[in-house]
């Protein structure tokens, strides 16, 4: 009967151990929620391992170790590397603070009892040690959207006052506790502080590769729209320049009566300045250009555009935020024109202003391949590294304003609407 | 039943200082509107501080106004500064001569400009996106009937809708505040419309009257702010941005 509760009591305690396990991972990898079943199996995880515990200890935290592993890889999609280095350290961890509980536990009651792993009293240490996890669950289920800051808080704490404990322990001279054990816990709990840390820097450095990724293609969209202006400005320029060349050119046409060749000198001259002129959108130059120049690329290539903007101005957007947005919808659009199967191709763009919203939609024809998988359109451009960050790109410039991006394709129509909250200045 | 078709009839004022543009106007937006089946009502003005006075004394309601901002005595931007009060909702069309006119990101009432030089089309798609814009949310009622009282209101005028205890709810409208013995889930099964969502567990929000989005809470058009649930944050985007996506 005895056995009975004990193999009950175990494969809870480790159930609430494997639990613990998976939630820690799935907030710091995902920052989302683990659902019901995670429970089920945690304990199932625990019932196993509790039966098979006479067998060998070290071979069971192994087994128990991988099927977590497995766990988080199957049902959660976690990077497997990361999620064997927390682990790993949350059961080295695990194993302290039961150490420590039981330690001191028999310490304060001076009761030697609490320290034998075959004892009821060490049992009840152990609960202990798994009630004050329940808490912590609760309270990271609970805290919702800064359970990732409060988590990463609490690790940090936990590592150091284990660290401390540890050190206590060794200082203390109620129960004598072997030397070997003693060394081996204090080394463990040094390691485990240093990964606590390392796993913070780790994860610093990720956000900020990131976010110079980021940077930097906005940057290089940026670059090469100014020196298409550029380019179109200095051909303006050498107009002027050799305006009185043209002057001549011009008299000599008419005064010989050639009025039908100077027209058609005219209208070589005229293309450039054209091109600066034609239409003002948004109110920014460089913006303007950008528009001008993709549509007329569209059209160039026979495709059926349509443009309207009501874009309202004295806003708080960004010129290099609406570039990299515009820049990088308009190019998708461009690159997916190539596909033979989808003619007539169109290409319609629409700004308009709603209440204090922008909305920015782009509309063009598609290939029904798309695939909208995982909230990111996996690209289907030769180059997966560079390409897919357009996507990226835009949405986080379009979260600078609280707003986001919506992509869908059906009826051959694939269209993209990204909303933006400005205020006005 | 709570939907019930309701005609909505838009009442256009079309003012400009020479007879035969006011005519061509007219004529533009009769057109375009024809076509889209949307039924109007046009009066036409010559002199703007006739239309003033209509509006400010006469308590005129228009809900969309076509004006030509370079008249002779009140400007067309005069005229906008003074309705701003009285007709807070009303959407303005100024036809310029100029083509770098913009809307001020402040000037809430100013819809768009039409360039003269390109009158015909740009006016009529205008006049038909206003057109659709004010329809929205207009045809449709929702009835709240108790023993006392039948109130009908229309779904644009609704801001939100609060969770009230357990089983009720409390609208509110731009006329006051209306209490249901509904549960929330109940009144957004009986309004079966896109423009209405759930931002968070006790408040349903009317998208028509979201100003914009700051931070994490939603500002509507009368100036509350609600906060939304972190976990909604992401879908309530999603949610604005699809319903203005298909409807711009």
């Amino acid at each position: 009967m005895i056995e009975w509760c004990k193999v009950l009591s175990y494969s809870l305690t480790n159930g609430i151990r494997v639990f613990m396990c998976l939630l820690m991972v799935v907030q710091l990898l995902k920052s989302s929620k683990v659902g019901r079943s995670a429970l089920w199996l945690s304990w199932l995880l625990g019932l196993l391992t509790a039966i098979l515990l006479p067998i060998s200890n070290l071979g069971i935290k192994a087994m128990e170790v991988f099927a977590i592993l497995i766990i988080l890889y199957i049902r959660f999609h976690c990077k497997l590397r990361i999620c064997t280095f927390l682990t790993l350290f949350y059961e080295i961890a695990v194993e302290l603070w039961d150490f420590l509980f039981s330690t001191g536990i028999a310490i304060i009651l001076h009761n030697e009892a609490f320290m034998d792993n075959t004892t009821f009293e060490y049992v009840v240490a152990v609960w202990l040690v798994r009630l004050l996890m329940i808490c912590i669950a609760i309270f990271i289920i609970k805290q919702n959207d800064k359970a990732a800051k409060a988590f990463n808080r609490l690790i940090s704490i936990i590592s150091v006052i284990g660290m401390f404990c540890i050190l206590v322990l060794t200082e203390q001279s109620l129960i004598l506790l072997p030397d070997a054990q003693l060394i081996k816990w204090v080394i463990l709990s040094v390691i485990l502080l240093m990964s606590v840390l390392f796993y913070k820097l780790n994860h610093q450095y990720e956000m900020e590769r990131e976010l110079a990724r980021l940077k930097t293609e906005q940057i290089e969209l940026i670059e090469s729209e100014y020196r298409r202006l550029n380019r179109v400005y200095s051909v303006n320029a050498k107009l002027y320049h050799d305006f009185h060349n043209h002057l001549d050119a011009l008299y000599f046409y008419i005064s010989h009566g050639q009025s039908e060749s100077a027209l058609c000198y005219i209208k070589d001259l005229r293309t450039p300045v054209e091109k600066i002129t034609r239409c003002i959108w948004t109110g920014d130059d460089a913006v303007d250009y950008m528009i001008s120049s993709k549509i007329a690329v569209a059209e160039h290539s026979g495709i059926r555009t349509k443009v309207s903007i009501d874009f309202p101005r004295h806003t708080n957007i960004k010129s290099t935020d609406l570039t990299a947005i515009l820049g990088n919808l308009l190019d998708n659009a461009l690159d997916a024109m190539v596909e033979p199967s989808i003619s007539p191709y169109f290409l319609y763009l629409t700004i308009r202003r709603i209440n204090d919203m922008l909305i920015i939609k782009v509309e063009n024809s598609c290939v029904e391949k798309v695939m909208i998988g995982d909230a990111d359109i996996k690209t289907t451009k030769a180059d997966t590294e560079l390409h897919g960050w357009g996507l990226k790109s835009v949405r986080a410039a379009a979260e600078r304003y609280d707003g986001t991006l919506d992509i869908s394709c059906e009826n051959g129509v694939f269209c993209t609407v990204v909303m933006l909250s400005f205020e006005a200045i | 039943m709570n939907e019930k078709a309701v005609l909505v009839l838009i009442k256009i004022a079309i003012c400009d200082d020479k007879e035969d543009a006011v005519a061509l106007h007219e004529k533009i937006v009769r057109d375009s509107l024809h076509q889209c089946g949307i039924s109007y009502d046009i009066t036409t003005y010559t002199v703007s501080k006739n239309l003033l006075y209509d509006i400010m004394e006469d308590g005129f309601f228009y809900d969309l106004l076509l004006l030509d901002i370079e008249m002779p005595e009140i400007s067309g931007m005069q005229i906008s500064e003074k309705l701003k009060h009285i007709l807070p909702n009303v959407k303005i069309i100024f036809v310029t001569s100029h083509t770098e006119y913009a809307i001020d990101a402040y000037e809430l009432s100013i819809f768009r400009y039409i360039p003269k030089s390109n009158l015909e089309s740009k006016l009529a798609s205008g006049v038909v996106d206003a057109a659709k814009l004010i329809e929205l949310g207009a045809k449709q009622e929702y009835t709240i009937k108790t023993s006392k009282r039948m109130e009908r209101i229309p779904y644009k005028d609704i801001y939100y809708i609060q969770r009230d205890g357990g089983k009720n709810s409390i609208l509110y409208t731009s006329t006051g505040i209306s209490k249901v013995r509904k549960t929330l889930q109940q009144v957004h099964t009986e309004l079966s419309a896109q423009e209405f969502i759930f931002i968070d567990r006790s408040y349903i929000v009317n998208i028509i009257q979201i100003m914009k989005i700051c931070n994490n809470t939603v500002v509507l058009k009368n100036g509350v702010e609600l906060a939304v649930s972190r976990s909604h944050l992401q879908e309530v985007k999603q949610q604005i941005n699809k319903f203005w996506g298909t409807h711009i």
